[in-house]
């Protein structure tokens, strides 16, 4: 089962971390290159208003890229994965909610700006498409925060007892043994 | 235990981005605007271009409005209602015949389809680019500027003003209808290969 855990790390669990958290880091690379457009981004999606939440938009403009890259690199690198993983998750459900107060609203017509002046898979304009390609990004998030950064993660290079540990549990499953019954 | 972990994780990165940013905005040498309240800018403008009587008396009359009898254009210029302060098609072309710059604040990949002829491209993604700066350089920060997006809620024009009105442009203006109203009612358009209906003032 051992093996099964191995396979698991790097066919999996690597992969989307290093997609998911390389993702994160360019999007973040991307809007930090341009502070002031990112901010009148955040202005387009009139969630806020510039008149009187003026320094909370310039604020959201200088941070959340800085969120975006660090949980990026967090992730990619495996360190602390489940918290890195659980902010871009926290991330993904904000910006579907500012998508869908974009869509619901007639009189708003926002550009995304979710890669700064690039467009990934969607056009600028926002839409139904950046919701659903929100939510796709989801699942690899959701599947991160359940089942860890895996064996090749700086989480288990500095905690190597997770990982043996986990093996032991494998292993003591295979045998038809539970934690319950090993504890007593 | 583990979820509160995770919890603290999380505001450690946020706590994190947020000092990062701060530090970034530190570095910043000019400071981040939102440019709201572009419509009062416009009226305000020490230089206000012109007066829409001028264009409405008599089209006939006027050389700046084409008119069904112009031997080049056959469409007179419909005069669709804008935003307060901001310019209409007439007004804008008016500017255009007497040598206006004009910026198209779309994305490229609107401006390369087709443009008002003669404009130049630029938006906030583009404005402090090397392709930005050599544009803003062509401009003389006194000279007559109209900015046009796509028109109606479109923001990039009002973003594209603040940008220049903190650069030291002082005679700002934005068309109120969009590209495709100039393009309706068959005005000169230009591609981004320099062809196009029409050519610069």
């Amino acid at each position: 089962m051992s093996a099964l855990r191995w396979a698991e790390s790097i066919l999996i669990q690597l992969p989307l971390r290093v997609g998911l958290g390389g993702l994160f880091a360019f999007a973040a690379f991307q809007k930090m290159n341009n502070v002031q457009a990112f901010a009148f981004a955040i202005k387009g999606f009139k969630v806020l208003d510039p008149t009187t939440h003026g320094n909370l938009i310039i604020s959201a403009a200088y941070t959340l890229p800085w969120v975006e890259m660090i949980a990026g690199v967090m992730l990619i690198i495996g360190f602390k994965t489940r918290a890195s993983v659980m902010t871009l998750g926290l991330m993904l459900v904000a910006f579907i909610a500012a998508l869908l107060h974009v869509i619901y609203s007639p009189s708003i017509d926002a550009d995304c700006s979710c890669f700064g002046d690039m467009n990934f898979i969607c056009e600028s304009t926002v839409g139904w498409c950046q919701v659903v390609r929100n939510l796709i990004l989801l699942v690899p998030a959701s599947y991160l925060l359940i089942r860890g950064g895996g064996i090749l993660s700086l989480d288990t290079l500095i905690d190597p007892c997770k990982a043996s540990q986990s093996s032991i549990h494998d292993a003591n499953r295979d045998h038809g043994l539970d934690d319950s019954e090993l504890r007593a | 235990m583990k979820c509160a972990q995770t919890m603290s994780g999380v505001l450690a990165i946020v706590g994190l981005g947020y000092l990062a940013g701060v530090g970034q905005s530190l570095l910043r040498d000019k400071p981040i605007i939102l440019g709201s309240g572009a419509t009062a800018r416009v009226s305000e403008s020490p230089n206000p271009v012109v007066d829409p009587k001028d264009t409405q008396t008599d089209p006939a009359q006027d050389p700046n409005v084409l008119t069904p009898t112009d031997e080049s254009h056959e469409l007179e210029i419909p005069d669709l209602p804008v935003p307060d302060g901001m310019l209409t098609m007439r007004q804008a072309h008016a500017m255009w015949v007497e040598g206006a710059y004009f910026i198209d604040a779309r994305h490229l990949h609107e401006y390369e389809l087709g443009h008002i002829s003669g404009a130049a491209h630029l938006n906030a993604e583009t404005f402090f680019s090397d392709a930005g700066i050599a544009e803003m350089q062509t401009i003389p920060p006194d000279a007559p500027v109209v900015i046009y997006c796509v028109g109606g809620l479109c923001d990039a024009s009002e973003n594209v003003l603040a940008l220049l009105e903190q650069s030291g442009y002082s005679n700002l203006s934005i068309m109120g209808v969009g590209y495709e109203d100039w393009e309706n009612a068959k005005l000169p358009t230009s591609l981004s290969d320099g062809t196009g209906s029409g050519e610069s003032p």
